[in-house]
């Protein structure tokens, strides 16, 4: 007994609901920014030591000061105040607050529930298999958080018995959990929903500013897999393009405002006479971007696909979720889809008094009514400069970026290309405009899938030619061939900022083969996780449904969720309820139950607190016949039980 | 959640909600099972005087398992506690502050735990009937001529063990009765103790008389009486108790005491309350 007043938190509560909101607060971080989970784990080392110290809990006023610091602190880090992150980290700013003045019982519930919604927030960025599993430790944690703060603090149950708790709470729930995500119907989105304000954060962007895409070549997260069925194209011809970006806006690329739909599901009618080389599925992480990534030329006949002028293909919605889009690739020699787009005036724009020397230089190149032999100048004059490919080139801010670069600097890397590269074309009056997307990949021999990672984000272009439509043209490949040639992984790594956001990347340890097969190993896990989790739509809910219960009925679908409660949660109760029944009982107290019986025979009735002697005695009194066996058994029992002590 | 796992189309996202989902519903029966099979009893009350603390006392038994956080209300009453010891029984104490002297009844206790995680509550009533006794207040009564609590003269006491009344301790010492010995003090880990009993004699024996103090009401006349009794006894004077319906005595010793303030308790509890109210 004692009194529930007093001081709730100790270490013992404390740090389990800590645990689970570091793991989970730290996860989010390169969704987030870093400041956000430093300014928490500040927070939670100042919680330890104050609980350490058994100190009282900070006064109101600090509270008051800390909640407008965070409030400010949030508006100031989120410029969007409606995207996603920000509401995300408006949920961590709340839960440091939290954990700062936490002083009952109460908040550690609060906390709990919190960093239950946390975990969902993870799963919004990050859907590997391995954040899956650290998801699951953080909520086992928790609901350990949830178990410490529902016991006294005199308690003295033991540590294993707590585990078992939590691990034997997951185990029961697993298989109801399981059910439920199989049968439960996937409908379409309800309304539009807040998306990632900042994505370039964490992939791919819309817009095209010098510097962009090298951030992406310090990143060894995965961008998407792909699997190939049938042929799988040269390593040189892996361009998996995304979006173009046709439409210069004060120095900075952007996508065409409309670009129009196109039809789905027959190709283009140039197509209708190619041939299907081989088809591929390509398994998208949630890149909260709407764009899918295809080789050219692909076409697709997925009903939630929207083809669009410029060949792109893109979702109705940002993909929040691991996604997966099966694709046909054509002959390389289709050109149907290249056709599709013909307002290509559109592509001519560039600003010409702004780089006055690249005019001079287009001016020297241009072939007069020969755009192949323009294009194959100009590619010429870039292979005689001494340009240098490099992740950290110098910055150039200038309006007139591409004098600066084409001949002071002479340094960048695929989008400096890209970029100088279409103005050139643009001022020689050849359409062209910048493809994004990602080059390249790594094939996986353990599964034959091909890993496309952040750090292979690159910026090629594409240039109209009349006879031939839009022709894709890489002015990088010009200059620095292992680029192409090898991928990022073998031509960037001797550079300092490779994976430099990826310090814990296991593609630092490329030289030494066995890790290398160990990493393609889990990576090959992952792709079944993605293959088979994540992409479980309706598609593959119906197909595995049959193969379990045969049809789908309601009336099975029921049966199924019941044999599940029946396999899980009636045994639970079972044992909760004949523990202590006569099935569970000791031999001993079997024979004590037997010589209540025959006491009851002779008509007593042992009171509560009476021995078995005594109720013998009084049975002498009622004269009951078999009173000598009685004794005995009782002398029997008396002698068993206390011999043992 | 739900609605996040859907307008994500995020199937981890669903795999949360499920499980979460489960995880409540694992929940209510590791709840219930905590409460299911406890037995609850009620153990006898000691009396106290009205304005004192008194306490409910409960014998909670689960002979099967562990019950941990079982807390216990009667009111604005609480307690917790937890069965995890050996034998699996506790006894436990719900304070309570009768405002009225006479039989105070509980009432329904509420038994309810929320253990393991605090997702779920689950409670049950139990009404254990065993009362609790409350003596009135001892009040000094007024000087009233019609009161004469006698100052008792003298005392003599046959220093033996036997008799009614504790007057001291002394060691135990062999050939002892048994049944003298002062337990408590063994339990409290001193060597046993051994109860002097004796007799209180008095030459003269006071009267407290209820129909002495005229116009005066009932709990006033009652604690009077309730302080004498207890003058009375702490001085070794026996004395007399009478009440419309009754009279105890003369006699003294602590069993006299608690019979006469017992009777001071039931005072219009009982049915012979009637005859006075008669007269």
């Amino acid at each position: 007994m004692h009194d529930s007043a007093g001081i709730f938190w100790n270490l013992r509560r404390l740090t389990p609901i800590v645990g689970m909101l570091v793991v989970l607060i730290w996860s989010l971080a390169p969704a987030l920014s870093w400041e956000l989970p430093l300014v928490f784990t500040v927070v939670v080392g100042w919680r330890i030591w104050r609980t350490w110290r058994c100190a009282k809990p900070i006064s109101r006023w600090l509270v008051n000061v800390s909640v407008a610091v965070g409030g400010l602190g949030w508006w100031l880090l989120f410029p969007s105040k409606l995207s996603l992150e920000s509401a995300v980290g408006l949920l961590v700013a709340g839960v440091t607050l939290k954990l700062l003045e936490a002083s009952q019982r109460r908040d550690a519930f609060v906390l709990v529930y919190s960093g239950f919604l946390l975990a969902v927030a993870v799963f919004l960025f990050n859907q590997s298999l391995w954040q899956s599993l650290i998801v699951l430790t953080a909520i086992a944690l928790g609901l350990n958080g949830l178990h410490e703060a529902s016991i006294d603090e005199i308690s003295t149950l033991p540590v294993t018995r707590k585990l078992t708790l939590v691990g034997l709470t997951v185990l029961i729930a697993m298989p109801i959990t399981i059910t439920w995500f199989l049968i439960f119907p996937r409908i379409a989105p309800l309304w539009a929903i807040p998306v990632m304000a900042d994505a370039a954060r964490m992939g791919m962007s819309d817009t095209l500013r010098p510097g962009d895409v090298s951030r992406l070549g310090r990143d060894a997260s995965v961008a998407f897999r792909v699997e190939f069925d049938g042929d799988q194209p040269r390593f040189d011809d892996l361009y998996w393009r995304g979006i173009t970006l046709g439409r210069f806006n004060g120095g900075v690329w952007q996508q065409h405002n409309h670009l129009k739909q196109t039809k789905l599901g027959s190709p283009p009618p140039a197509l209708t006479n190619g041939i299907v080389k081989s088809h591929y599925t390509v398994f998208q992480t949630a890149s909260h971007r709407p764009w899918l990534y295809h080789l050219e030329p692909s076409t697709t006949s997925q009903s939630n696909v929207i083809g669009l002028t410029d060949g792109t293909y893109r979702t109705r919605w940002p993909i929040t979720s691991d996604l997966s889009v099966s694709y046909e690739l054509w002959e390389r020699d289709a050109t149907g889809l290249r056709l599709l787009d013909n307002d290509f005036d559109r592509e001519l724009y560039f600003p010409v008094d702004l780089n006055p020397r690249a005019s001079e230089l287009v001016a020297q190149l241009m072939a007069p009514d020969d755009p192949k032999t323009t294009v194959t100048n100009v590619l010429k004059w870039y292979q005689s400069q001494p340009f240098v490919y490099t992740l950290e080139p110098s910055s150039i801010r200038e309006p007139n970026f591409v004098d600066r670069f084409l001949f002071e600097t002479q340094e960048g890397f695929c989008e400096h290309f890209a970029y100088s590269f279409v103005a050139l074309m643009r001022l020689a009056g050849i359409p062209a405009r910048i493809v994004g997307g990602y080059m390249g990949g790594e094939l996986n021999p353990i599964n034959n899938t091909i890993t496309v990672r952040e750090m292979d984000a690159h910026a090629w272009t594409e240039v109209w030619l009349d006879e031939l439509g839009w022709m894709r043209v890489d002015p990088t490949g010009v200059v620095a061939p292992e680029r192409i040639r090898l991928g990022s992984i073998d031509s960037l790594r001797s550079s300092a900022s490779f994976l430099s956001e990826s310090p814990l990347s296991l593609l630092h340890l490329n030289d030494w083969q066995w890790i290398n097969t160990l990493r393609w190993r889990l990576d090959a896990l992952n792709y079944r996780w993605q293959s088979n989790i994540m992409s479980y739509r309706d598609k593959q809910q119906s197909a595995l449904l049959k193969s379990i219960i045969g049809k789908i009925t309601p009336l099975r679908i029921l049966m199924l969720l019941g044999a599940t409660l029946l396999l899980t949660l009636v045994p639970l109760m079972l044992w909760f309820v004949l523990r202590g029944s006569a099935l569970f009982k000791t031999s001993q107290q079997r024979k004590l139950q037997h010589i209540d019986r025959r006491l009851r025979h002779c008509g007593v009735f042992r009171l509560e607190g009476e021995t078995l002697r005594q109720a013998v005695k009084r049975a002498n009194a009622a004269s009951a016949s078999d009173l000598a066996t009685l004794s005995d058994a009782v002398n029997a029992f008396e002698r068993t039980y206390y011999a043992k002590t | 959640m739900l609605l996040i796992a859907i307008n994500y189309q995020n199937n981890l996202v669903y795999g949360l909600v499920f499980l979460f989902g489960t995880i409540l519903v694992v929940t209510v029966h590791l709840t219930f099972a905590n409460l299911y099979g406890l037995s609850v009893s009620g153990l006898a009350n000691t009396p106290i005087f009205l304005g004192q603390e008194g306490q409910i006392r409960l014998h909670l038994a689960a002979p099967q398992r562990r019950r941990m956080s079982i807390r216990l209300s009667a009111g604005s009453a609480q307690t917790s506690g937890n069965i995890d010891n050996h034998h699996r029984e506790i006894d436990t104490l719900v304070a309570v502050i009768p405002t009225k002297r006479g039989r105070f009844d509980v009432g329904r206790i509420r038994i309810e735990t929320d253990y393991p995680f605090g997702l779920i509550r689950c409670w049950s009533w139990v009404d254990v009937a065993q009362p609790l006794w409350v003596y009135p207040h001892p009040k000094n009564p007024p000087d009233n001529p019609t009161v004469k609590p006698h100052e008792g003269t003298g005392t003599a006491l046959q220093n033996a063990t036997d008799g009614a009344d504790w007057i001291s301790f002394r060691s135990y010492g062999d050939g002892d009765p048994i049944r003298q010995i002062h337990w408590g003090s063994v339990a409290r880990g001193s060597d046993p103790q051994i109860r002097v009993m004796g007799r209180a004699t008095s030459d003269e024996t006071s009267v407290f008389d209820f129909d002495a103090y005229a116009d005066v009401d009932i709990e006033s006349r009652l604690s009077w009486l309730c302080f004498a009794i207890l003058r009375a006894h702490s001085a070794n004077l026996g004395f007399t108790l009478k009440l419309p319906s009754k009279t105890l005595g003369p006699a003294s010793g602590s069993d006299h005491r608690d019979r006469a303030l017992m009777a001071l308790a039931r005072f219009d509890h009982n049915p012979d309350i009637e005859d006075y109210a008669d007269a």
